[in-house]
């Protein structure tokens, strides 16, 4: 397995290699014997470049990332080598002490890591945490690296740098927060920053802003950037050259525009097709679809608000929301965190009381229902939720959980029997595609995506006539998240119920809805059919937000990222399907 | 270093006025303060109502525990008019109040002595004594916690913990013995009486004699607390701060110092302010063992006598030593960190 070196530029070899990485294995020792994690990875990062990582979870990509910087836990075996360039030497860090790890990490590389929200001491002003960075490589004054703190904020776009300095990490949003904890990376001025799945917990307005703050200080500093990342539009919108993990394996490796473009290993094109884009080329599967749409409306939200209490004052999470859902209808509902999507599914499922207007189910008013009524009416309404991990009990069986809403609601008003419950049990873990006997396993025997259809079984064990689905595939690699979604779009199909689908991820709803509404700050912007909104948003900020979703197609997302900044500066031209061009990663559309 | 990047949508603020919550620093820490005092406030307010039900709910009243069994129905009736007891309950409450602010809780039907004499003179003691026992033990306790979550898993971290479940598990008084025994009686180290005395001047000045009561006070909260500083500091090395601060080149010891020990600290803390009335509990067995004056010694004696006065006066200061303990604990924990300070959580 010699995977070819990214070197495209025509270098004289070592001069510019940062790190190159030889025969790279790693093990780890478990209870239950040993895990191979990585098998022999060779790679090589070269000055300036950007060397995209790519994969799903457990194909050793972030393993490979620790590595570099030898922040494995004890219980990894290693052999082979990671060589650092420092200075006029390569040092390797398979073999390098605990001492020497301490002195090149910071100084020669550095890591950006995927959750902001934990990467930062809480207790530690932001500026001590920066400083702190300084001050372990540099003999300089205390004062001096709490200047150059400062200086570091305001190169990486945070404004009012000293006061910000002076806080505390939870008084920033996440995308502050991960420019912060890109100041820390860069606060040596490494000659290789590693980040981990930098913008995967961020909304994608503030996606796009962290990639181009990561382009522009690559570009300006000449550090090399090694990008672990499953977003196949991140790639096309930062790399310069890709390698495609699979199994602890690189199984592909080249130029971004090679990979992307033109794939050559079966599972790079795998993974190419399975994630969702906007627009798709197609749109006549769905068309077909919407004239199965009926008349009746199972969901109808009339001039909802809805308020949290926080610290004794009201915040509005929801400002006079009208939405409606008929019977065999996908309505999309989009925002970024905090829009109040997931606030509004909530009062749909009867967990939140609208502080004013009103949420009717099947033409029944929910805050109106009082007991066997309420719980008839919310019988007919199934969730969904982002995590299924969690929104299964892990001490019940599949069976048990799937048979609860059986259980407590019956069928028809009579109870059911327990062999009549088993054959309902069987027969929706069928529909989701679940093997003989699931029912008689425990959740934490399954996979994240086969989870995730249990608690799609579960949803629907009532026939309900609305689903709420809240993230669904949110947490999900995205060959995973294809086959749940088609699992759920040939259960919608086959059951016609409406469904709310909430999701941030404008690739998925486009692919899956007929109407869609996107919600900002609370407000409706904008609501119509997926094609018309995605193909022509008559928003600003709808065009801004499907401007900002990345795209594998490395011409078409530096028209998008053009197009983008065009939104951003004012300037209003363009807002329609020219900045949306189609046929993602087409085979031919040119290796620009 | 020199050159800004402005943020790319060239509206570096776009982020702040996400709607992500910010938390807005209302007040800060002085109102942070003031606010949880009035909250302790409030709760000893409370207490004082209960107390005062108690000492109304003694067998005959309080006018029949004071005189005793043999007083007439026209004595009482007496000192009923005298002491306002034949006035409305509200009044009579007001009226307690205002006496128990100025320090008036009464007198002691055995002591001779007011309660508030025979508390303000051993209330000091005790309080040398637990402050010892709790400075040495948290002086033990919160390194042994840290060395062991460094150490997880290893020898000398089952050993301690061992150690500490086998002495969480001994009874204090056996424990109490057991030190006597080994360092008084065979070793001849320190005495195996307390030092006597009225005041706390005198209790210092023969130090020899403090040390079996402190540590047998102390080896409790080492085995407890220990344990408590040894999860939390497990907890918060697995944190994601810590792989960043490694990744920057904090040395691992460094990590630990810097960034772990202050946010480990953080719910130990809380769990030392309660654990104040505890250790008042743990002090009623140190001083009877060791004959110590203090408020252990003094409320065992007035349980031991019925006398209610004495007793309910140390349930009021006890109850005040709760309240005070958590209401340290959270200013303290406010003082670490700084999430806390907006009284969110």
């Amino acid at each position: 397995m010699s995977a070819p070196t990214s070197g495209t530029g025509g270098e004289t070899p070592a001069d510019d290699v940062v790190l190159r990485i030889r025969d790279l294995n790693v093990t780890f020792t478990t209870g239950s014997g040993d895990v191979p994690a990585l098998r022999g990875i060779d790679l090589e990062v070269r000055r300036g470049r950007v060397v995209a990582l790519v994969g799903e979870s457990g194909s050793g990509k972030s393993v490979t990332s620790l590595s570099v910087l030898g922040l494995l836990p004890s219980t990894a075996r290693i052999t082979g080598s990671v060589e650092l360039a420092d200075g006029g030497r390569l040092r390797d860090v398979a073999a390098a002490a605990e001492d020497e790890l301490v002195d090149l990490r910071g100084r020669v590389v550095s890591m950006v890591f995927q959750e902001p929200m934990t990467a930062l001491n809480p207790t530690m002003t932001l500026g001590d945490q920066i400083a702190e960075a300084v001050l372990n490589h540099e003999r300089v004054p205390r004062a001096a690296a709490r200047e150059r703190a400062v200086e570091l904020l305001r190169s990486v776009g945070i404004p009012e740098p000293e006061r910000r300095a002076r806080q505390y990490p939870h008084e920033l949003s996440g995308g502050q927060r991960q420019r912060v904890v890109i100041a820390i990376a860069l606060a040596c001025e490494p000659r290789l920053i590693v980040a981990d799945e930098p913008t995967t917990a961020l909304d994608v307005t503030v996606q796009a802003e962290i990639l181009d703050l990561l382009r522009e200080l690559v570009a300006q500093r000449d550090t090399a950037l090694l990008l672990v990342t499953h977003n196949m539009g991140v790639v096309a919108d930062i790399a310069s050259d890709v390698a495609v993990m699979k199994g602890g394996r690189i199984v592909e490796h080249g130029p971004v525009e090679q990979v992307l473009l033109a794939p050559e290993h079966e599972y790079t094109r795998t993974l190419l097709d399975a994630v969702p884009a906007v627009p798709p080329a197609s749109r006549e599967a769905r068309v077909r679809e919407v004239e199965r749409v009926s008349s009746e409306v199972v969901l109808d939200l009339r001039g909802v608000s809805l308020d949290y209490r926080v610290q004794g004052r009201h915040v509005r999470a929801v400002d006079a929301l009208d939405l409606t859902v008929r019977a065999g209808e996908m309505l999309g509902l989009v925002g970024e965190s905090g829009s109040g999507k997931s606030t509004a599914g909530r009062a749909c499922l009867g967990l939140l009381a609208p502080s004013e207007g009103e949420v009717l189910l099947l033409g029944t008013s929910v805050a109106k229902a009082r007991g066997r009524a309420r719980r008839r009416l919310l019988a007919d309404v199934g969730v969904v939720f982002q995590d299924p991990g969690a929104s299964l009990d892990p001490r019940k069986l599949v069976g048990e959980s799937v048979a609860e809403p059986l259980a407590i609601h019956g069928r028809d008003g009579r109870r059911l029997s327990a062999a009549e419950r088993h054959a309902r049990v069987r027969e929706l873990l069928d529909a989701v595609r679940l093997p003989a006997g699931a029912e008689r396993r425990y959740p934490h025997e399954f996979s994240g995506g086969q989870r995730q259809r249990i608690g799609l079984a579960r949803a629907l064990a009532l026939r309900p006539r609305l689903l709420v689905a809240d993230e669904p595939t949110s947490a999900l690699d995205v060959s995973v998240q294809a086959e749940v979604l088609q699992v759920l779009r040939d259960l919608h199909d086959e059951l016609g119920f409406g469904c709310l689908f909430i999701s941030h991820d404008l690739g998925v709803v486009h692919e899956l809805t007929d109407r869609v509404a996107v919600l900002r700050a609370g407000r409706l912007v904008e609501s119509g059919p997926t094609a018309d909104v995605f193909g022509a948003p008559r928003e600003l900020y709808t065009a801004e937000l499907l401007a900002s979703v990345p795209t594998p197609d490395p011409a078409a997302q530096r028209e998008r990222r053009a197009a983008r900044h065009r939104l951003a500066s004012g300037v209003v031209v363009g807002v329609g399907p020219d900045t949306a061009p189609g046929s993602s990663a087409a085979p031919g559309s040119g290796a620009a | 270093m020199t050159t800004a990047i402005p943020a790319a949508s060239g509206t570096p603020g776009a982020e702040a006025a996400a709607p992500v919550p910010v938390r807005a620093q209302r007040g800060g820490f002085g109102r942070f303060l003031i606010r949880r005092v009035l909250q302790a406030l409030a709760v000893v307010l409370v207490v004082s109502v209960i107390v005062f039900a108690l000492l109304h709910a003694l067998p005959g009243g309080p006018a029949r525990g004071v005189l005793g069994q043999q007083a007439t129905p026209e004595q009482i009736a007496a000192f009923e008019a005298a002491n306002g007891l034949d006035q409305p309950v509200v009044l009579q409450y007001l009226s307690f109040l205002g006496r128990s602010l100025t320090g008036d809780l009464g007198e002691s039907y055995l002591l001779n002595q007011s309660v508030a004499d025979a508390i303000g003179l051993r209330l000091p003691k005790t309080l040398l004594l637990t402050g010892l026992s709790l400075v040495v033990a948290v002086l033990v306790a919160l390194p042994v916690g840290v060395y062991q979550a460094v150490r997880r898993n290893r020898a000398v971290d089952y050993w301690l913990s061992t150690l500490a479940i086998v002495a969480y598990s001994t009874p204090t008084f056996f424990l109490g013995m057991l030190l006597i025994l080994l360092l008084s009686q065979t070793a001849g180290l320190f005495p195996a009486a307390a030092p006597q005395g009225n005041g706390v001047l005198d209790v210092l000045s023969q130090p020899a004699g403090l040390v079996l009561p402190v540590l047998t006070g102390a080896v409790p909260i080492v085995a407890t607390f220990s344990r408590y500083m040894r999860s939390s500091t497990l907890d918060n090395l697995g944190e994601d701060y810590v792989r960043t601060a490694r990744a920057k080149g904090t040395a691992y010891r460094a990590v630990v110092l810097r960034h772990v020990l202050r946010n480990s600290l953080t719910p130990v803390v809380a769990m030392l302010g309660y654990y104040l009335p505890v250790m008042f509990g743990g002090a009623l067995v140190v001083e009877q063992l060791f004959n110590y004056p203090g408020m252990g010694l003094l409320f065992w004696s007035a349980a031991q006598s019925s006398d209610f006065p004495v007793l309910l006066g140390c349930v009021l200061v006890i109850s005040v030593a709760t309240v005070v303990g958590s209401l340290l604990a959270d200013v303290v924990q406010a003082l670490l960190d700084p999430r806390t300070r907006g009284g969110m959580r």
